[in-house]
């Protein structure tokens, strides 16, 4: 049997006590929440109601700017691309068109 | 946007009188300041009443707040606690209820039709506690209530982080020794007795 020096055991117990208390007061300690009423009256009251939702601009100057350049870009781009969709359709349909008259021609001439 | 907002730009904003910064001030620390005067009253009527104060003259006081290097937080806890010192004392002198003993748990606020029944190792943990003096029951509540570190709580109590690790150190102990002279079979550490 390994022998133990009495003040070590009572080291090691005054430690384990320590901790079995701590987690008692950490079980007992219990955040409560306050009532949902009571804290939104309270902050009516103090700041009056919200002025901005999560997803108005922000107040920051720099963040504002970005925010609107990004904006306009998007848009621009957004209108570009759709021109070139369109000036490209135009251009298959008027290639096609050419093709068609081309082949008709050539045909009259081979029938000719 | 703003809730990513530091306390002392939100602080610096409210200053100058920005209603909504302080506003998110108020989101952030409600809670805390709310059950941190709950645990020092007892009851969710004072705690509200307290509360209310707290940020009412907070936001009073915001012009003329000074940074001295205290976060936003240990500020508050500090009126806080004044206020909860006053209400000891007033009540003290009222003697109308026995402070304390109208604790009720967690849970138990919440839906009072199914009042949660007070075991019996909480109330010998809560009448443990009340012994304790004033200083060593906030230390309690800051850490295990609020979830603050040492360096915080030695913030809001104006000691440094080794003085309230030691504090705490020695309040676990009296706490301990208490239960033992109290009841050395009380089931409550299941400590063996014999030592100390």
């Amino acid at each position: 049997m390994k022998f133990e020096w009495p003040w070590k055991r009572q080291k090691i117990t005054l430690e384990t006590d320590l901790k079995l208390l701590e987690s008692k007061l950490e079980a007992f300690f219990q955040p409560v929440t306050p009532r949902v009423e009571f804290v939104k009256n309270l902050r009516l009251e103090l700041v009056g109601k919200p002025k901005r939702s999560r997803f108005s601009l922000p107040e920051v100057k720099w963040q504002r700017a970005a925010l609107l350049a990004g904006g306009i870009v998007s848009f621009f781009g957004l209108v570009f691309g759709g021109l070139r969709i369109v000036v490209a359709v135009i251009a298959l349909l008027q290639g096609n068109r050419k093709r068609i008259v081309k082949d008709s021609m050539a045909k009259e001439a081979i029938a000719v | 946007m703003d809730l990513e907002l530091s306390d002392a730009d939100a602080l610096a904003r409210a200053a100058q009188g920005d209603s909504e910064a302080f506003g998110i001030l108020y989101d952030r620390y409600v809670g805390r300041i709310y059950n941190y005067i709950y645990y020092r009253t007892g009851n969710q009527h004072d705690a509200e009443d307290l509360t209310s104060r707290v940020f009412t003259r907070a936001m009073k006081h915001v012009p003329t707040y000074e940074d001295r290097g205290l976060p936003f937080s240990a500020w508050l806890y500090r009126i806080a606690h004044n206020l909860v010192a006053n209400w000891h004392r007033d009540n003290s002198r009222r003697q109308i209820v026995e402070l304390d003993d109208s604790i009720q748990l967690p849970g138990s606020q919440l839906q009072p039709e199914s009042l949660v029944v007070r075991t019996e190792q909480e109330e010998f943990l809560l009448n443990l506690v009340k012994k304790l003096p004033e200083d060593r029951q906030q230390l309690l509540i800051l850490k295990f209530v609020d979830h603050l570190s040492n360096a915080e709580i030695g913030e809001v109590m104006g000691k440094t982080e080794g003085a309230i690790k030691s504090l705490y150190h020695r309040t676990l102990i009296t706490l301990r020794d208490e239960v033992k002279s109290m009841n050395l079979n009380h089931p409550f550490l299941e400590m063996d007795g014999s030592e100390g």
